[in-house]
């Protein structure tokens, strides 16, 4: 797999702004561990996330939207997160912004 | 090999229940074993009808492997109890014979005890084991009768033992956990004295056998937090033909939180003979959506199928599967 340092170090810039301070604060880490030419992104959750009942929401809800974000990311995921589709959608859902009542 | 899969069987027994193997209440807990068989058998998946008093020939091994399954390599591994049989269950020698008759399909897992051969008496067998006989590999059983017993993370009894497997170029230990054939203490088979050894070892990896079945979420556990400790799916497979549910929540929790990269197929062969069955239920297994709902667990996908299969214990023990194949077949008929 060939790397795409340049990409890598922006993938890595966006977690440590937006989300590093926040895993660091109970122990947790993850990091860009490969990015493909193509923009395909394989992270590596560490330290308390590592093998965490949650880290699938952390990925999902948290880490991988800010990922997404950055110009040039085609994909995003991690080898540690091996959930379901249907519990993956249910992360996703509860993840959500609640929708204002409308307006009568 | 399964439809293009690499089939590596990581734990089969070459048992001897011969009257003369035969030790103190040791035909008692024989038929314990044979009766947790027979518990998890039906027609399609009998339980061995002729465990009992016998040992497994190297002829009938050969065929159930390699004739009427598609295994493609095995690992025939000794069964170091000496309390209950005098040289073992599976003794090293007959692990050994298996080895010999097919050289290029089946590799030696040796086993010693440091309660019965004392720490230096196993060390010695050991290094024998590993250079008259070709060990890649060594077994562990702790519990014993009368609350006899020994922790991985013994620094005076089990870490002799770590360093010489390092010494002798072993790249994986592997211990019985859960499932008592006798009288042993529960917590004398629980994983968790695994973990220090795991840090303390990082060049070695420390394989828990059977889920530690019960202690099947400390067994995770365990796995999902030290790379080097790795899932053996022995008597996992066996108890699908009675249990599916369980057996499908078990691998499912298995994959969510240690992943499809460090779980090996085992087919606990010869307990259970139907080898080609057991194969055949895992190629066509899925995660029931209602399970994937429920519970998150991820789907088996022919990715994680081909891993468990094979390619994972391969690469765990540094076979080029490619020249493996090879070397059996004259090719490599692999798909991806």
């Amino acid at each position: 797999m060939a790397a795409n340092a340049d990409l890598q170090q922006r993938v890595d810039a966006a977690i440590d702004e937006n989300i590093a301070r926040f895993l660091d604060s109970h122990g947790g880490a993850v990091a860009s561990a490969a990015v493909t030419p193509d923009g395909d992104v394989t992270l590596r959750f560490d330290g308390a996330c590592r093998a965490c009942p949650a880290v699938a929401v952390t990925f999902f809800s948290k880490v991988a939207p800010i990922v997404r974000a950055v110009p040039g990311v085609r994909s995003v995921h991690a080898p540690n997160v091996n959930v379901s589709e249907a519990a993956a959608n249910r992360i996703l859902a509860l993840a959500a912004p609640p929708r204002r009542p409308q307006e009568r | 090999m399964r439809d293009g899969m690499f089939v590596f069987d990581n734990v089969v027994h070459m048992y001897d229940n011969k009257a003369e193997n035969i030790g103190p209440r040791g035909d008692q807990v024989a038929r314990n074993l044979h009766g947790f068989g027979v518990v998890l058998s039906n027609e399609q998946y009998p339980a061995n009808d002729h465990f009992l008093d016998e040992e497994m020939s190297v002829e009938e091994a050969g065929r159930i492997l390699f004739e009427e399954s598609q295994t493609d390599i095995a690992m025939a591994q000794t069964v170091p109890l000496f309390g209950w049989w005098k040289d073992g269950f599976s003794p090293a020698r007959r692990q050994y014979a298996l080895k010999e008759a097919f050289p290029d399909r089946v590799l030696f897992c040796g086993g010693v005890d440091p309660l019965f051969q004392g720490v230096e008496g196993a060390r010695q067998e050991m290094t024998r084991q590993a250079e008259e006989w070709g060990a890649v590999s060594f077994k562990f059983y702790q519990a014993h009768d009368n609350s006899l017993s020994w922790r991985i993370d013994d620094r005076q009894i089990a870490y002799p033992l770590w360093e010489k497997a390092v010494e002798l170029g072993i790249s994986n230990v592997q211990f019985h956990k859960g499932v008592p054939f006798g009288t042993e203490r529960m917590e004398h088979m629980h994983p968790t004295d695994i973990q220090q050894a795991a840090i303390d070892f990082p060049e070695l990896t420390f394989v828990i056998h059977h889920l530690g079945d019960p202690y099947i979420d400390e067994s995770i556990s365990v796995a999902s937090r030290n790379p080097n400790v790795w899932l053996a799916l022995s008597a996992w497979i066996n108890i699908y033909p009675i249990m599916p549910r369980e057996a499908l929540k078990r691998l499912g929790k298995a994959l969510m939180y240690v992943g499809p990269d460090r779980l090996v197929w085992g087919s606990e062969a010869f307990v259970w003979p139907n080898v080609q069955g057991y194969i055949e239920l895992f190629a066509n297994m899925e995660m029931p959506e209602n399970l994937q709902e429920d519970y998150g667990y991820p789907q088996i996908t022919r990715d994680v199928k081909r891993k468990i299969f094979g390619e994972n214990y391969a690469r765990l023990m540094g076979i080029d599967v490619g020249q493996k194949l090879k070397s059996i077949y004259g090719s490599d008929e692999r798909t991806p």
